[in-house]
This record gives structure tokens, sequence and C-alpha cells, in this order.
């Protein structure tokens, strides 16, 4: 490719030469086939090189597609390992600018910087040399004029780099707030919030004007400048021209040739100029890209596999388990002890906002204690690869997230627990959604997501589905039938049970009849543990919390039992 | 008694019945601003004249050179710095301006796209293509390809202009040759013609091939808390790949096309210089021609030659653009599309002027009645069938039944977020013709089963514009004033993406101050209870209770919800089965 590359600089490069020859065969007399031979020639070659070009071209989007996909591969993957915390900070939308807007920018550099940056530059080079064999002096001219734009450029060109930040910044803040409040519509139509989302919208526009405009005075100032150095120069190589021809040292042909030259000098700058906002993009989105790779994952992997953590069931043992969620002033939970055996099955009930979800959190090392230790199966979390911890602990929570995807893609989660597709549909009737997946005319392939045809209620049998299909040590439910009638969540039990069976279970409830047959009860008051023992001990036991909640229950207001009860 | 006429307008046409052109799309946009389009076209128009004058200057300082005149033309010399310093001028004033003007263009349909999604009355279900995320790449891709269509006039005026001037210039010169650089406008004319149609399927797979990597993209993090959770990293790293590979492939052929409409643009310059020379061989050789006007023609014909380039792409653009004004057509409600791009004031210099706060409303609520609303969900038959229902002033009215019985769909298609093909609704007696326009703050506030919260203050994401004086107050009956108390900077406190760093309960009872904050006549919850334990439950009904205006009509499974009930609304299968 190099080659082909080269044949067209070189192609290029004769074509200002040739002019200056035809105008100087002309003034001389030579035979109007000479002319006609070199007019031909010229054609030609102009039409050769274009070709040329085009495979170049072809040939470096292509590169670029490979090395831009890779990077997108690489962001993505590393973001996705990286904690929650950090996605707190980070929305989808915002994520979509830095993994696609932001290497896009890269990518049209990419294509770019290898045809018109690159190639010009040899370019120059060529027509400097070619420059010089006219006349040293003009040569030295052309160099001095290349010299002078190179540094204005150059110069400029990083001043222009915060500013297109900027612009770049206030466009990604533009698309996140527009991703979630499109995502919001209904939160916000139903509430008559939508004039206030166009008015953000308006904001967010006005800042983007701002800083474009200052972006571009910035970076097309410094392309501005550089191109009035080259016309000077190209003024100055006419000046040196008619000085050197009325000394009798070049005839007309070489002026004329020389200050193609120094025009088309101009012409690489133009392209490289071109490319020049693309590359202060690029720089921008590169930086950006770095600083996303070089984010070290606050909960590195640990070196214990899978292996070490067999056996059925697996023990949960919290000591003084403290933690803070980053911006919060208290801590979600303090000082927390909580021991679980192997098979254990442990209700955790507990205001909103007392702790319980956290606690499942930690068993899954979403996050990492700010104080105290989390081990399951013996080992400390810390100690162990995030995917095997996780391959062993199953999760349903009360919100379920849906992908736009296939119905089986959700279920096996993009094919990470593969499956027959026999076995999941089994499953489906297993969960109790036999009935709402007879009626899916494209069975398994239908895609799901958006609200698309699936209840909340549904969505949280989904989830159900999802969590038999791994070999959990672990099962995490987080009310998890919260969304659920009486009848299905009735219908669910048997399922549940089997899922169940013989493995440690840590079920947070606020619906005490969900916890009926639990082993231990836990009672989380503002993080802290205040009540932890057997189930039947503590209903038995007139002044614990739990019997008290149970009373509360049984005396009607808050009757837990089915509809029809 | 069942009136379906009301629906029967929004039958959706198909994009080929009622394509809106490009042309005519673009040109509103013009019109929107007309004052910003003239400045930015008279400077465009200056810049692409800008190298006739600096040719003409060059072609006098040739013809003395070949004179054999032996002193320089200093004074000429200084004209042509000059020229070029004014016109270098020019293009940083056009350059700055237009990047202004850009935003312009593209706040424009983005304006009216979000407005009519957000604001204007008709469902919203079902509008938005796939997901929030290939949704904004609509706001940003194809909006920038609209807005590539005003900029790419503005250059093919100019190009225009100064290649009519140039070839008037040369045909006084040599009309032949000039002629002869014709030829390559028509040929490319003609290869654009020929490749048109294909260029625009390649376009648009290059373009749904990006848009479903960019949805991946944020469904992915957006549900990262479920990827984590099952470890699923990996096999997300293994599609992603895959959509990537493949919208590489649409994407490279896509980018070939458009070099080479580009490459007919540059290449047909130095190609149309060699076919002058060979014209006027002859009579420059016989001294016809001098030096000077070899010079003019080779510093005028790229300025012709520049035409197929900016025609072409100008072809390109516009068939861009119409793959683009239709897939924007398809956000707008169908009622709209005839004037997707309203006249929009952009408020871009100084920034939108202060929200306003809500209009005073006096209204009173007395009675909610419900007759045969039906929605149809999908083929399979799912939705709700012939439901009546009823709510009076100051009632408590719950609907339930079991999962996928249609609860939420009841909820929604009265308030009008999905369409109903039969029913009628009436609002005190009277006749409610667009639910989804009627039924907003203050006469009703909806608390949907799973709220979205924004990544912004917790007073924004509860407010979402109005002014705070009732915050605290609707707060407190969503019991959130005790989670206040824990968080550091108050309702100042910036919640994650979506409500990320609050729990489910801490979620839903935002989404409830969100619907009280904004004194409805009627509250409509979808099951508000099914995150939240027994005693803040307690609590929250104590405080709704005892709160002024508490009319409510919600879905629940709870019994002593459903105790408390005034009416009873229970489905299964769509159906209602029972009365109170």
């Amino acid at each position: 490719m190099v080659c082909i590359l080269l044949v067209a600089l070189v192609l290029r490069l004769a074509m200002p030469a040739m002019l200056g020859w035809f105008v100087d065969s002309a003034i001389e007399g030579r035979s109007l086939s000479l002319l006609t031979w070199i007019a031909v020639a010229y054609v030609t070659v102009a039409l050769v090189a274009e070709g040329l070009q085009l495979i170049v071209t072809y040939a470096a989007v292509d590169l670029s597609w490979r090395a831009g996909n890779r990077l997108r591969e690489q962001l993505a993957h590393h973001a996705l390992r990286l904690e929650m915390g950090w996605h707190g900070q980070h929305s989808p939308g915002k994520l979509i600018e830095r993994i696609d807007g932001d290497v896009e920018a890269l990518v049209t550099f990419f294509a770019n910087v290898l045809v018109h940056v690159l190639g010009n530059v040899v370019l120059m080079v060529g027509m400097l040399t070619v420059a010089f064999l006219i006349d040293p002096w003009a040569g030295l001219l052309l160099m001095l004029t290349s010299a002078v734009g190179a540094a204005v450029l150059v110069k400029l060109r990083s001043a222009a780099v915060p500013a297109r930040e900027a612009e770049r910044e206030a466009n990604a803040i533009l698309y996140g707030d527009l991703e979630e409040r499109l995502g919001g519509l209904e939160d916000l139509r139903a509430n008559g919030a939508g004039r206030y989302a166009v008015h953000r919208l308006h904001h967010n526009s006005a800042r983007s004007w701002r800083r474009a405009r200052r972006a571009s005075l910035l970076g097309d100032g410094s392309y501005v400048l550089a191109a009035i150095t080259f016309a000077v120069g190209s003024v100055a190589t006419l000046a040196l021209g008619f000085w050197l021809h009325s000394a009798g040292v070049i005839t007309v042909g070489a002026v004329i040739a020389l200050f193609r030259y120094s025009e088309m000098l101009r012409q690489p700058l133009e392209r490289i100029a071109e490319q020049l906002k693309e590359f202060q993009k690029a720089i921008a989105g590169a930086r950006r890209a770095s600083q996303m790779l070089t984010t070290e994952p606050a909960l590195p992997d640990g070196p214990l596999g899978d292996e070490h953590l067999a056996g059925r069931a697996l023990a949960i043992d919290l000591d003084r388990a403290t933690f803070r969620y980053p911006g919060a002033s208290e801590p979600a939970l303090v000082d927390v002890d909580l021991h679980v055996a192997p098979g254990t099955h442990v209700g955790v009930i507990g205001r909103t906002g007392s702790g319980k979800t956290t606690l499942g959190r930690l068993v899954l090392r979403l996050w990492d204690t700010t104080d105290g230790t989390v081990r399951v199966g013996g080992i400390d979390v810390r100690e162990l690869q995030t995917r095997a911890l996780r391959s062993r602990v199953a999760v349903v929570t009360q919100d379920v997230e849906l992908f736009r995807a296939s119905l089986r893609d959700n279920l096996t989660l993009f094919g990470s627990r593969p499956e027959t597709d026999d076995r999941l549909v089994e499953l489906l009737h297993d969960v109790g959604l036999g009935r709402w997946f007879a009626g899916l005319p494209r069975g398994l392939d239908s895609e799901l997501g958006g609200g698309r045809g699936l209840s909340a209620g549904q969505a949280q049998l989904l989830a159900f589905a999802r969590a038999f299909l791994t070999d959990p040590g672990i099962v995490v439910l987080d009310e998890a039938s919260s969304r659920l009638d009486p009848t299905t969540e009735a219908a669910l039990a048997e399922s549940t049970r089997r899922l169940l069976d013989g493995r440690t279970a840590l079920i947070v409830a606020h619906r005490l009849a969900t916890l009926d047959t639990v082993d231990e009860i836990v009672v989380v008051d503002d993080g802290r543990i205040v009540e932890h023992g057997s189930r039947l001990d503590l209903a038995l036991d007139p002044t614990s919390r739990y019997s008290r909640l149970a009373q509360l229950a049984a005396d009607g207001a808050l009757d837990e039992e089915g509809l029809g009860a | 008694m069942t009136s379906a006429s009301r629906h029967t307008s929004t039958s959706r046409p198909t994009s080929n019945s009622r394509r809106t052109s490009t042309p005519r799309v673009a040109f509103q946009l013009v019109r929107n601003d007309p004052r910003t389009y003239g400045i930015s076209l008279v400077l465009w128009v200056t810049f692409h004249m800008s190298p006739l004058a600096v040719g003409w200057a060059l072609k006098l300082v040739f013809d003395r050179l070949a004179a054999d005149e032996l002193s320089t033309p200093w004074v000429l010399l200084a004209a042509i710095i000059g020229l070029e310093v004014g016109r270098w001028t020019v293009l940083l004033c056009a350059a700055v301006q237009w990047h202004g003007a850009w935003v312009g263009w593209q706040t424009v349909p983005r304006v009216n796209m979000l407005s009519s999604l957000a604001v204007e009355p008709g469902p919203t279900a079902h509008r938005l293509p796939g997901s929030p995320g290939e949704a904004v790449s609509r706001f940003r891709d194809d909006v920038d390809d609209l807005s590539l269509v005003l900029d790419v006039w503005l250059d093919v005026t100019g190009t225009v202009l100064a290649a009519s001037v140039a070839l008037v210039v040369m045909a006084s010169i040599d009309p032949l040759a000039a002629a002869a650089t014709l030829v390559p406008i028509g040929l490319a004319l003609l290869a654009s013609i020929v490749l048109g149609p294909t260029l625009r399927t390649w376009r648009r797979a290059a373009r749904e091939a990006t848009g479903t990597v960019t949805s991946f993209i944020g469904d992915t993090f957006g549900s990262i808390l479920a990827v984590k959770t099952a470890a699923a990293e990996a096999a997300v790293d293994e599609r992603f790949a895959e959509l990537n590979a493949k919208r590489a492939r649409h994407a490279r052929r896509d980018q070939l096309g458009t070099e080479l409409i580009r490459s007919l643009g540059y290449g047909t310059g130095e190609v149309t210089i060699g076919v002058v020379l060979l014209i006027v061989a002859a009579s420059f050789r016989a001294g016809d021609l001098t030096v000077g006007d070899i010079s003019l023609f080779a510093a005028y014909v790229p300025v012709v030659a520049g035409l197929p380039k900016w025609i072409g792409r100008m072809g390109a653009y516009h068939r861009q653009a119409d793959v683009s004004v239709d897939r924007l057509a398809e956000l707008m409600a169908d009622r709209r599309r005839p004037s997707a791009l309203a006249p929009t004031t952009t408020h871009l210099r100084h920034g939108p002027p202060p929200f306003p706060p809500p209009d005073p409303y006096s209204d009173r609520f007395d009675e909610l009645a419900v007759e045969g609303l039906t929605v149809r969900h999908d083929s399979a038959g799912h939705g709700i069938h012939d439901i009546d229902l009823v709510v009076g002033a100051g009632e408590l009215v719950v609907v339930t039944g079991p999962v996928g019985a249609g609860k939420s769909t009841l909820l929604r298609g009265l308030l009008g977020l999905v369409e109903a093909q039969a029913g009628e609704i009436r609002w005190n007696g009277a006749p409610v013709t667009e639910p989804s326009a009627f039924f907003v703050p203050p006469r009703v506030a909806y608390l949907p089963q799973v709220p979205r919260l924004f990544s912004e203050s917790l007073a924004d994401t509860v407010l979402l514009g109005l002014p705070g004086e009732d915050l605290e107050r609707a707060l407190w009956i969503a019991c959130l004033d005790e989670d206040l108390a824990h968080m550091d900077e108050g309702t100042e406190t910036i919640i994650g993406p979506r409500g990320l760093r609050l729990s489910g309960g801490q979620v839903q009872r935002a989404g409830a101050a969100r619907a009280l904050v904004r004194r409805p006549q009627l509250l409509v919850v979808d099951d508000l209870s099914s995150a939240l334990d027994v005693e803040t439950e307690v609590r929250l009904w104590e405080r709704l209770r005892a709160d002024v205006s508490s009319t409510v009509l919600m879905v629940s499974h709870r019994p002593h919800v459903i105790d408390l009930a005034d009416r009873l609304v229970v489905l299964e299968n769509g159906r209602r089965v029972t009365d109170q």
C-alpha cells in the first residue's frame, strides 16, 4: 500500500514540472506534436494518480475501522469491569459518546491521517527537493515557508485543544441528558414535565453554541494564520522567480512550476488542516479514552478462581463490615457481623433504606466494604476472581433490567450461560411464564426490552428463570417477588423452593409471608443488625422485633395472605 | 357507546406514501432564521469568489514575466498579499459564524422532536425506535445529516457563482477551452445519478448498523447491574465485537461510495487542466494566448472543476438526508409530519428565558368515567378489552388482578400513554378527546411502577422545573424525609444515572414525591408499595390520606389496600371480572 501511495505522490509531483515544460516548449517554438503529447501525458497522469488515491483511501478506511473497533471493544471491556461507583457518575448516554463518539473522531482521523497527512508530508518533502533542483534559493525559500507555516500550526493547534474538548464535553452533556429524558418519556409526559425537558435542551444547546464558536475561533484561527503564511510564501517565491528569470538563471516555465509547487505546498496544508479539526477532536477523544482506560478498577480482581468455591452451598461471613456509599454522609452499614452457615436460608427485614439491599451487594462484591471483611465460602471476596464469585452467587432483584435483545439472549445473558432451547422453554413454564411464552409468535427469538409486551411482574419471573440457569452456591432474593400478585407468587413458590434447596439464601423482603420457610431472621435498622436469630425462636419471643412485625401483619391492616383471604 | 373514531386518523402511513422532501424540510430550516443564514451565505460566497481575484492578479504578473520586464511588479505582488489576507480573514469570520449557525440548524429539529415526543398530544409508545440510545443517534446523526444539506447549499451557491464568473472570463479568452471545462461536470453528475440509489441503500444499512451499536452500548450500561450480577461481561464483550464487525462492513462500503464521489470531484480538476492544455496548444504556440492566460486557466479551472464535487456532494447529502428526514419524521406524532420543523426560537446566544411557573388551575374534580376502554397490545391479543370504570372525588379505586392481566395497560391506556382502540373517557361529565394532553398536572399525576429518575439533584428530578415551594411537603408525604437526613447535600444531592445510587424503595418514593409535588386532583399510581416495606408503606398511606387532595386510582395486590378501596376493579386476561 505504501508503494501505491508513493507512486501516486510521484505522479502528482511530476504535474507542475510538466506544466512548466509545456509553457517553455511553446515559448521555444517546439513542435505542436510535442505540446500535444505533453498535454495527453498530463491528463493520463492525473487520472492514474486519482485512481491510486482511491485504492489507498479504501485501504486506510479498512485499517481504521479495524483499529477503531478494537479500541471500542477495549473501552467497553474496561468500562464493563469498572465498579458501580464509577457507573454512578457516568450515564449510559455519556458512555455512548465516550465509546462511540470519541472513537468515531479517532477513526475519522485514522482514515485520513495515513492518506492525507502522512502522504502530504512525503509530498512536501518531494516538492522541496524538486524546488532545490530548479534553484537552491527557491528551495530554501519554500522550506522557510513550510517551516514557519508548520510552526504556526503546531503552536496554535495546542491552544485550540482545550476549547475543542470543552465543546465535546458540552455535546456529551447534551446527548446524555437527551438519552435519559427519552428513556423517561412517560414519566415526563404524565407529570406534565415535557416542556421542562425542552427547556433543558434549549439550555444545553446554548452552551454548545457558545463553545462551538469559541473552539472554531481558536481552531480555525490557527488554520487561517498558517494559510496566510503560505500565501505570503507563494508571493515571495513569485518575486524570487521574477528576479531569477530577469537574471537569466531560470526559464518562464520553471517560474510557473516553482509557483505551482509553492501553491501545492498549501494544498497538503489545506488537506492537513481539513483533518486538523478531526485531529483536535481525535486528540481530545484519545485523551478521554486513555483517561478511561487508565482508570483502575476500584475493585481489582483477586487471584482465586472458582475451584475455591466448590460445594452446593456456600457460607456467608461478614466481619465488622462497614460500608458507606461514595458521597453519602452516613454509612449504609455499620459494624455488621453476620455469619450464615452453608445451606441456611436467612430472611432479611427492615425499613427501606435500612441497608438490606446493600448487604446483598457486598456479598456480590458490587462494592467493597469501607471497613471489615466479607467472606464467601470462607474466602475473602477480595481474594476471588469477580467472575468466579458472581457465577456462584445468583441474584433476583426488584428492578429487573431487560435488554433490547431476543428472549434467549435475555435469559442466557448473551450466551454467558449457554443452555439448550428446550431447557429454556421448560424453565419459562416452571416459573409461570408458559402462557405468555405460548403467545409469542417468534418464540425464543422474540425481541424484548423497552417494556414491549412484558409487565413488571412478568419481568420478575424472567429474572427467576435467569437465576435457575446458574448453579449458585448462594441465592440473593432482593424483594424478588415484590411485583408479583399473591397468586402468581404462590405458583412460583414450588420453583423457588427447588432453586433454594440445599443452597444458602439471603432473602430480603418486606412481606413477611414470603419468609415463612426461612431458617433465620435478620432485622436491619439504620445500617445495623439489631436482631438475628432462628425464626422460630424469634417468633416465640413476644419482645422480638420480628414477632411484633408479624403481629402487626396479623392484625389485619397488613394482612399478607392471598388475594381471596 | 364506544367511539373508535378519534383514533382512526392515527393509523400510520408507510414511509413511502408521505415522504417529506428533503429540500422542503431544509428550506423550512433556512426560513426559521433567515438572517443567520443570509450572513453565512454572504461570507461563504465571498470566500468562494476570492480565488478569482487572486487568479486575475497572477495573470497580470505572469504576463509581465513573459514580456521579459526587468522590474519586479511590487505593487501587484503587494495587492496579491492583501487579497490573500482578506480572503482568509473572511474564512475565519465565516467559520466562526457557521459553527453557531450549525448548532442552530440542529437545535430546531431537536426542539421540535422533543416537544412532539414529550409535550404534544398523542401516545409516545412505539414512536421511539428501539432504545433511547438509538433515539439519541437520531437526535445526533440524522440531525447532522439534515444540517449538512443547509451547509452544502452555502458551498454550492458560492461555487456556482464563482464558476459562472470563471467560465465567462475564460470564454472571453478561449471559448472552446472554456466549454471543455464543462465536460467533467456532466460526467460527475452522470456518475452520481447512476450510483445514487446504491449509495443510498449502503448509507441506510450503515446507519442502521451504527444505531444497533449505540443502542447496545446504551442498553448494556443502562443495565450494568444486571450484567455485573450475572458476570456476563465476557458475553457482552463478544456480542459487542459481533455488532462492531457488522457495522465496520457496512461502513467501509458506505465510505467507499462517498470517496468515489469525492474523487470524481478532486480528480477532474487536474484532468481538465490537461484537456485545456490540449485544446489551447496550437493557439498558445502561435502566440494568440499569453503565459498569463495559461496561468489564468490553471487558476480558474479548479474553480469550475470544484462544481461537480460540490454538486455531487449536494446530491449525496440530499440522499443521506432523505433517509434521515424519514427517520426523523418517524419520531414525530403523525399529525405533525408536514410541519416537522415548525418555526422555533433557538435562544442560542443568550440561553432560554427562565422556566415559567405552571398556570393556576381552578376546575374542581368531580368524577372520572371510563366506558369500553380497549387497548390491543400486539398481534398475540395481549391488552385490555372493554373496561368500564368510575372514580369519584375523594375515592380510592384499586385495580387488581394477576400478573399480566393488563392492570398497567389499563392505567396507561387511560392516560393516553398507549393508544386505545376504543373507549370513551369523561372528566366531570365532559368527554376527553385527547387523554395524553388532558391527563396532566394539575389534573392528574402519575407514578409508574418503575419511575425513571434523572442524573441530577434530587430536588431537580422531583420538581422537573416546578418552583420549589412544595418540595418539602411532597418529600415528607413520600417518606423521604429520613433518607434526606442521610444525604450529604440534602435535596441538592446528585443522584446517579437513573437514580442508581438510591435503593428501589427510595426510587419509588422519589417518583411518588414527583407526582405529589404537582398537587394533582387525581393521583394515578401503578403499584406503589411493590418496593416498600410494611412500616414505610403504612406511614406513606397515613400521610397521603391526611393530605387534602387524595383521590387515588391505583394498581395494588395488597389486601389491606384492597380493603380500603371505595371501588375495586379486578382484571383477568385483560377483562374486568367482578365488580365491587
